[in-house]
């Protein structure tokens, strides 16, 4: 990376750390120019729309690229430094996508200011049990990377990874849980969902019902993508009040994917703690804008309209930063409210969909590895 | 039409089942905004139930001859395509919201489902499977001099389980058992649940004696109550059948299994697309260009590229601009069949992903890979990818395909491997000379049909779905030896 290049990764560093508000524009400008500079596919692509830094004023108007190039295109604007792929699927012919990623220090950034303020705003740390694999058991994926990050920042004594190469590890985790309730001690449990649904449908075969000590929290991801499993996110989350009873502001979604270095988090737990009101939505954080699209025309949507999801994420500063995605969503209130992704839920007919073969996005573990019995 | 009044306006009756006192309580769901009730059906009401239409098909089974079934049918599908049976009124009048396919989409798509079910099609399609049509009403010798006789036997009671939006879905599944003088239970699609009920409630007009013995209605999937009712149904049926995606299907294979008696048989119908191959001989002129171009727009635009029949992509043989020409033809017929088959709605989730097909084209195309991409402005009407790219890729649908040119069409078989479970249907379009070779191939790579270009979607009604032979594998064969 050259002086110049190595500036633009620092500042940016800078920029999240700093919280400041204003300026976005002016960063993604430079990313902009960085990007256009350094990476050949976005460049011809961008001189296809005539949308060059000559002509770019506002982020809004840089173009962007659709996540699923991230499985036929490098698109990264030099060497990476790691390069993370999404999930494989259910063993069909299909392509993974793949982030390759350079200036991990950005990423690991971007990472820790969100987690901080939404995941731990009333504390330093906690005792960590992580629902994924760990980053030696899931080699490539970006979720297992992030739970490093977290783990060594902010995870106390005892933390560790409860997903082995097996699948979930009740038994461990069970007691584990136990023994934490016995010495008080507050737990943080984040990762999967598929793997939370498994360990609520364990602890209610056993006929458990946990109080975990007060201040315990959840962060959970992925939602049931690619699996017949119908429940709502409201009945999911009175499920996990019910059986660990943990209230639910402690409860926080988390949004990310594999091409994006940025993520996103439900505002309750930080609204909790630092009294503020409003109702659950995801934040943006201040390094992102996040705009919705009309699916059919492309236009953009006022607040409150349902569309595609296309997010300007200055922490994809070695990629890509302008991404259009395939999941819904829309805003409100300067906040997030998530619809999933699209699964081709309409393609009702027999015809094998696309969808079925091709689960983009990176949370669920590879196949092999984690099999929750469903 | 079967209509009842309740306080909150007109609710269509969604079912058909035999006269039980078990049954006595209803539920209304909105479907596309279409009101439409179903039973509750307890679970002692649903093992009664199957006990009387088993008992009623016994009685049925030597009073109502093949002919007068075949009679039944045609009578029945007659007035449907006739447009002189206020159901298929009701039909044509409903689907539209609950399917999302345009009117005429569903106009066309019943007519293409009642078409072939006449008396002659079906006897000459039942002679074909069997060898002779009567041996579904008695024992017909098989042998010169008389030594041997045969008779098959359809199942007591079949269940159907049912999924997908394609108007009509279902009436094949039903269509054969009625043939076997099987007893039938079709739990229907929660997509569609309208179209097989109100086709069931016309055959009832056409022979009251079919209402003791055939039953269609849906219940919500997934819950514990569903449970309990597909136990009783396995435990019962000698024969199931289920339609759906691959999940689905081996779901209700694993609980067929769990409650099924040993000799009770099962037929799966699971997740399948089809593909098209076209001929440079199909596109040297101009002229022969257009046409091929609007046969692949028919098979495309019909149902809106969601049943299993439906093309993902297209092999066009040839290099350099014949193949480009085509797909730009082919944009040209699509757009053509916007006015006379326009698309129906298309949710979010699907544009999003049409989207993401379509820019991603524009991105390796700015990056210098030889691909293209045309498409309807203003929205994702139809999208068509011209792309050089080896192997196969499942479309987003909705009218959205990939055209890729190959030097030979015999070459493509080697994308086709990994796919080989899934395939249905290839429709050609090649001289004369090279059909058979090639559907040699084609027939070994995996496909069940192979037709021309322009009639994917109006297959014969005894065509191979899956490969299963028309009602061949449903019946249980009786030898009778004189000597």
């Amino acid at each position: 990376m050259g002086t110049r290049s190595k500036q633009l990764f620092e500042d940016l560093a800078g920029f999240i750390r700093s919280g400041e508000l204003k300026g976005f524009n002016g960063m993604a400008l430079q990313v902009f120019e960085y990007q256009y500079a350094h990476n050949p596919v976005y460049r011809a692509f961008c001189i296809d729309k005539a949308k060059t830094p000559d002509t770019v004023e506002t982020w809004k108007d840089i173009p962007v690229v659709p996540t699923g190039a991230f499985k036929d295109l490098d698109l990264s604007c030099g060497p990476a430094e790691k390069v993370f792929l999404t999930s494989g699927t259910t063993g069909g012919p299909e392509k993974r996508g793949r982030h390759p990623v350079m200036g991990l220090e950005l990423y690991r950034e971007s990472i820790l200011a969100n987690f901080s303020s939404h995941l731990l705003p009333d504390r330093a740390r906690m005792r960590m049990f992580i629902l994924t694999g760990s980053p030696h058991t899931w080699k490539h994926s970006s979720l297992a990377h992030m739970m490093e990050v977290v783990r060594g920042a902010f995870g106390a004594d005892g933390s560790d990874y409860y997903i082995n190469d097996s699948g979930l590890e009740e038994d461990r985790l069970i007691s584990d849980l136990k023994t934490a309730i016995r010495q008080k001690r507050p737990v943080f449990l984040l990762g999967i969902t598929l793997a939370f649904y498994q360990l609520m449908e364990r602890l209610r075969l056993d006929g458990y019902k946990f109080s975990l000590p007060a201040g315990s929290r959840i962060m959970d991801t992925g939602g049931f993508k690619g699996r017949r499993i119908q429940l709502s996110k409201e009945s999911l989350y009175s499920w996990y009040q019910d059986v660990l009873g943990i209230p639910s502001p402690h409860i926080v979604n988390e949004y990310g994917m594999t091409e994006m270095g940025s993520q996103f988090y439900d505002n309750t737990l930080r609204n909790f703690y630092k009294g503020w009101s409003g109702a659950r939505r995801m934040t943006i954080p201040h390094w992102v804008r996040t705009t919705v699209v009309n699916p059919e025309t492309l236009e953009e949507l006022p607040e409150g309209r349902t569309g595609i999801l296309r997010h300007y994420d200055l922490a994809n500063c070695g990629s890509v930063m302008a991404l259009q995605t395939e999941d819904l969503g829309s805003l409100s209130g300067g906040g997030l409210k998530l619809m999933g992704r699209a699964q081709g839920a309409e393609a009702r007919g027999c015809s094998l969909h696309a969808e079925d073969f091709i689960r983009s996005g990176r949370k669920t573990a590879p196949k092999a590895s984690f099999k929750p019995s469903l | 039409m079967i209509r009842t009044q309740t306080p909150s306006g007109s609710t269509l009756k969604s079912f058909v089942i035999p006269r039980s006192p078990l049954i006595r309580e209803f539920h209304t769901l909105g479907l596309g905004g279409v009101r439409i009730q179903q039973p509750f059906i307890p679970p002692q009401g649903l093992s009664r139930m199957l006990d009387s239409m088993v008992d009623a098909r016994n009685t049925l089974v030597s009073e109502i001859s093949t002919d007068r079934m075949l009679d039944i049918i045609h009578a029945t599908a007659d007035r449907w395509l006739k447009r002189k049976d206020s159901n298929r009124e009701a039909a044509e009048r409903h689907l539209p919201a609950i399917t999302g396919l345009s009117e005429e989409m569903v106009r066309i798509g019943l007519d293409l489902v009642l078409k072939d079910l006449t008396r002659e099609s079906l006897g000459a399609a039942l002679d074909r499977s069997l060898g002779d049509r009567k041996v579904l009403d008695e024992f017909r010798p098989i042998d010169e001099k008389g030594r041997r006789w045969r008779k098959a036997a359809g199942p007591q009671l079949s269940a159907h389980i049912l999924s997908g939006n394609i108007p009509g879905i279902g009436i094949g599944e039903l269509i054969q058992s009625l043939l076997l003088k099987s007893a039938c239970f079709c739990k229907t699609a929660s997509e569609e649940p309208l179209s097989l009920a109100l086709f069931a409630h016309s055959l009832v007009k056409t022979e009251p004696r079919l209402a003791s013995c055939m039953a269609v209605v849906g219940w919500p999937s997934g819950t514990s109550e569903a449970e309990q009712l597909e136990e009783i149904l396995f435990r019962r049926a000698d024969l199931v059948t289920a339609t759906g995606t691959d999940e689905t299907v081996s779901e209700v294979k694993r609980n067929w299994a769990a409650y099924s008696p040993v000799r009770s048989r099962f037929i799966a119908f699971g997740h399948r697309f089809s593909l098209g191959f076209i001929a440079k001989e199909s596109i040297r002129t101009a002229e022969r260009m257009r046409e091929t171009a609007r046969a692949a727009a028919r098979d495309i635009a019909l149902y809106d590229q969601q049943g299993c029949l439906s093309p993902h992509l297209y092999f066009v043989e040839g290099e350099g601009p014949p193949p480009a020409e085509f797909a730009k033809a082919l944009g040209s017929a699509l757009e053509e069949m916007e006015s006379e088959l326009p698309r129906g709605k298309v949710g979010a989730g699907a544009s999003s992903q049409i989207q993401q097909a379509r820019s991603l084209a524009e991105l390796k195309k700015a990056a210098g890979e030889p691909i293209d991409v045309f498409g309807s402005r203003g929205g994702t009407h139809w999208t068509v990818i011209l792309e050089n790219e080896p192997g196969i890729a499942l479309s987003p649908l909705y009218r959205t395909i990939r055209v890729k040119p190959i030097s030979r069409l015999e070459e493509a078989i080697g994308y086709l491997e990994p796919w080989k479970a899934h395939l249905q249907a290839a429709g050609i379009s090649v001289s004369d000379a090279r059909r058979e070779s090639l559907s040699r191939l084609l027939g070994r790579a995996g496909f069940h049909r192979i037709c021309p270009l322009g009639k994917m979607q109006a297959p014969p009604v005894d065509w191979p779905q899956d490969g299963h032979r028309f009602v061949a594998d449903r019946v249980r064969w009786v030898d009778l030896e004189k000597q």
